[in-house]
């Protein structure tokens, strides 16, 4: 049986295809199409997702997509109605798009792909919700999920138990953690859905005291968990911009994207980062006491915050954690399949997502018709002969691209379409970011872990695969992995084992030979702004256009050309 | 109309090079109907925003303004009950 989810018109649209309960594929749209975050109806991640099946449209059983669009246009209706005649200028703007596309998705789907059988829609957090709890591996399990805002939810807690997900209580937009820290992220020059995690990077340079008692005005947690946004403060519900006059008064003016950084800026992040914490935490501690379960799945785009995850893990009575790689938007499209396959269904067998590998690959002959195009001359090593090249590389502070099988599903380079370097160089962090990602100095790098060293290096107790959780790193462990230490001594790990990917191992350890440390460090491969790389040609322009020394994809091991512009 | 229009092109090929007003009389009537597009559908939501949401609005403002506001689970709350999620494969294929 295949069942094709999708989710898109909002951000990070993607697809995905189920065989038997088992995701044998899923992309984000982004790659493909190269438009960072793009809300489009993901038309090439489905054509790749039933390449990849091996199947066409007309084998597909059922397609899932990841919330239930009418819900969701009444509540904007219901904003209008509420801030009518000031949400004018947000009514021209946004009602086209509901029009030509939003309402209309199995029009859409069959127009597209010419399919024409069931679409179903599931509800945004309970695909979201499915999207953890049903590749986690659990028995049973308590829930959170927690973003800007699906239908009408925008945070819910539940339980998992065999195949199915009861959700027990939710809080409803415009009470939003995500809203909130999407807020912050723009009032501080980021882009919203995106600009999130540097909001997060910035938060370590500052402390909460300074705005604390503010930030508590403008959300307001109960004892029960719940929270409120304080509405005085916002001006999104007419729909023309995020924050209103209030807010100005007490936080001042929006900083502009090119203004020097303050410590103001700083505190800001710190104290939205803290009062976001508090209520994840808070939460999280009364489901776990409430069902006396020890296992937690998360997925909502909040849970993206690897700070807080950390923390949960630390301080509930949680021992085991998963998080959706995907956890935002794209990862919707995988729960809402998840759902229609277990929860609608009923199918009782479910299967571990063993990593997040789930993108096109390409095939030697293909990367070595592109590296022929762009005129670059390589050389092809075996796997044992590349790792060690490349591991040398790696201590000889190199910059490395590093394009090997699978593309990775979600928003994290997981050591498949990654940049790497040596996490032992403290100049490597200002090397990456001089020379290729050009971002800002305060944003930290991650480091790549043999699973079997992670507690030699972090505090951390379970396996981190997808890089969803920040631990602190041991403080006699600083100074041997200089690079990726942020500024508040956490990192955001990633741990590497043998089934999920081996080339990537033997590519650590044949480091660590030389280094001295089973660590390395890991970004994405892409330039500032651009989507990760997805195809070999997309990979060579980025190692062309940047001062990259290495490109290490498939079997063939490129240097950069003498006299190569960048 | 016509005449008009001729007179418009014929303005229009003194000023443009050739090959760019030769592109343009091409795409004349898409571009005609992208701004006859907007400006009908702007006319549309106009009408719909001011005339039938409008007086909704009021309405619902003034005798079901309880409506307008999410039903938490009490009065000291923000929870609210999680509703509609058992759903079968039938329910499942309605969009609300």
């Amino acid at each position: 049986m295949y069942i094709l989810g999708i989710s898109c018109f909002y951000h990070d649209s993607s697809a995905c295809l189920l065989k038997d309960g088992e995701v044998i594929a899923a992309a984000q749209e982004e790659r493909f199409s190269r438009e960072k975050n793009t809300s489009a109806f993901p038309i090439h991640s489905i054509l790749y997702c039933l390449k990849q099946g091996g199947i066409d449209i007309k084998q597909v059983d059922h397609v899932a997509y990841f919330e239930k669009p009418f819900l969701k246009f009444a509540r904007v209706i219901q904003d209008h109605l509420r801030s009518w005649p000031f949400s004018w200028p947000s009514f021209l703007r946004a009602m086209p798009k509901w029009l030509a596309g939003r309402l209309s998705l199995p029009l859409t789907i069959e127009d597209e792909l010419g399919y024409t059988g069931p679409v179903y829609f599931i509800k945004h957090h309970l695909s979201h919700a499915a999207s953890s709890y049903y590749p986690s591996g659990f028995e049973e399990a308590a829930i959170i999920t927690a973003d800007g805002v699906g239908e009408w939810a925008t945070f819910s807690v539940g339980v998992g138990r065999g195949r199915t997900i009861e959700v027990i209580k939710e809080i409803h937009y415009p009470n939003s953690l995500g809203l909130l820290y999407t807020a912050v992220t723009v009032f501080l020059g980021f882009d919203a859905h995106g600009g999130e995690g540097k909001l997060m990077g910035l938060a370590g340079y500052g402390t909460p005291e300074r705005y604390r008692r503010q930030i508590r005005d403008v959300l307001k947690i109960r004892s029960d968990g719940s929270f409120e946004l304080n509405q005085a403060y916002f001006a999104f519900r007419a729909g023309n911009k995020m924050w209103g006059s209030k807010w100005v008064e007490v936080f001042g003016q929006p900083r502009d994207r090119n203004e020097a950084w303050t410590q103001e800026h700083y505190d800001l992040a710190a104290a939205c980062q803290d009062v976001v914490e508090e209520a994840i935490l808070l939460n999280a501690r009364l489901l776990q006491e409430k069902t006396g379960l020890k296992k937690l799945c998360l997925a909502g785009g909040v849970t993206l915050n690897c700070v807080a995850n950390a923390k949960i893990l630390k301080t509930t009575g949680f021992d085991d954690i998963f998080v959706q790689p995907a956890a935002g938007d794209a990862g919707g499209a995988l729960g809402a399949a998840f759902f229609v396959y277990h929860g609608l269904l009923k199918h009782e067998k479910r299967s571990r997502m063993q990593h997040a590998y789930l993108g096109p690959e390409f095939s030697d002959a293909e990367i070595e018709s592109a590296l022929m195009k762009f005129g670059l001359v390589s050389k092809r090593l075996n796997q044992e002969d590349l790792c060690e090249y490349v591991g040398q590389a790696i201590a000889d502070n190199k910059a490395i691209g590093w394009f090997q099988g699978r593309m990775e599903f979600g928003p994290r380079a997981l050591g498949n379409r990654s940049i790497i370097g040596n996490a032992a160089f403290a100049g490597m962090k200002d090397i990456l970011n001089s020379r290729i990602k050009k971002r800002e100095a305060f944003r930290p790098f991650a480091p790549i872990v043999l699973q079997e060293n992670c507690t030699d290096y972090f505090d951390l107790k379970i396996a981190s695969p997808y890089m969803l959780l920040a631990p602190t790193v041991l403080e006699n462990m600083r100074a041997a992995v200089p690079a990726i230490t942020h500024v508040d001594g956490t990192a955001r790990v990633q741990t590497c084992d043998e089934a999920s990917n081996p080339l990537l191992r033997k590519l650590i350890q044949a480091s660590a030979k030389r280094t001295g440390v089973p660590v390395i460090i890991n970004t994405s491969f892409n330039r500032k702004g651009e989507p990760v790389v997805c195809r070999p040609e997309h990979a060579i322009e980025c190692f062309l256009a940047t001062q990259m020394d290495l490109l290490a994809i498939g079997p063939f091991v490129v240097e950069k050309p003498k006299g190569a512009l960048a | 109309m016509e005449k008009k229009l001729s007179r418009f092109h014929l303005a229009l090929q003194k000023v443009l090079p050739s090959p760019l007003f030769k592109a343009l009389r091409r795409l004349e009537w898409f571009l005609i109907s992208i701004v006859l597009q907007k400006i009908l559908g702007t006319i549309a939501l106009f009408f719909i925003y001011f005339f039938v949401l409008g007086p909704t609005s009021l309405v619902a403002r003034i005798f079901f303004s309880r409506s307008l506001s999410s039903k938490t689970l009490s009065k000291d709350s923000k929870w609210v009950a999680a509703d509609g999620y058992n759903e079968d494969l039938e329910a499942a294929k309605f969009q609300s």
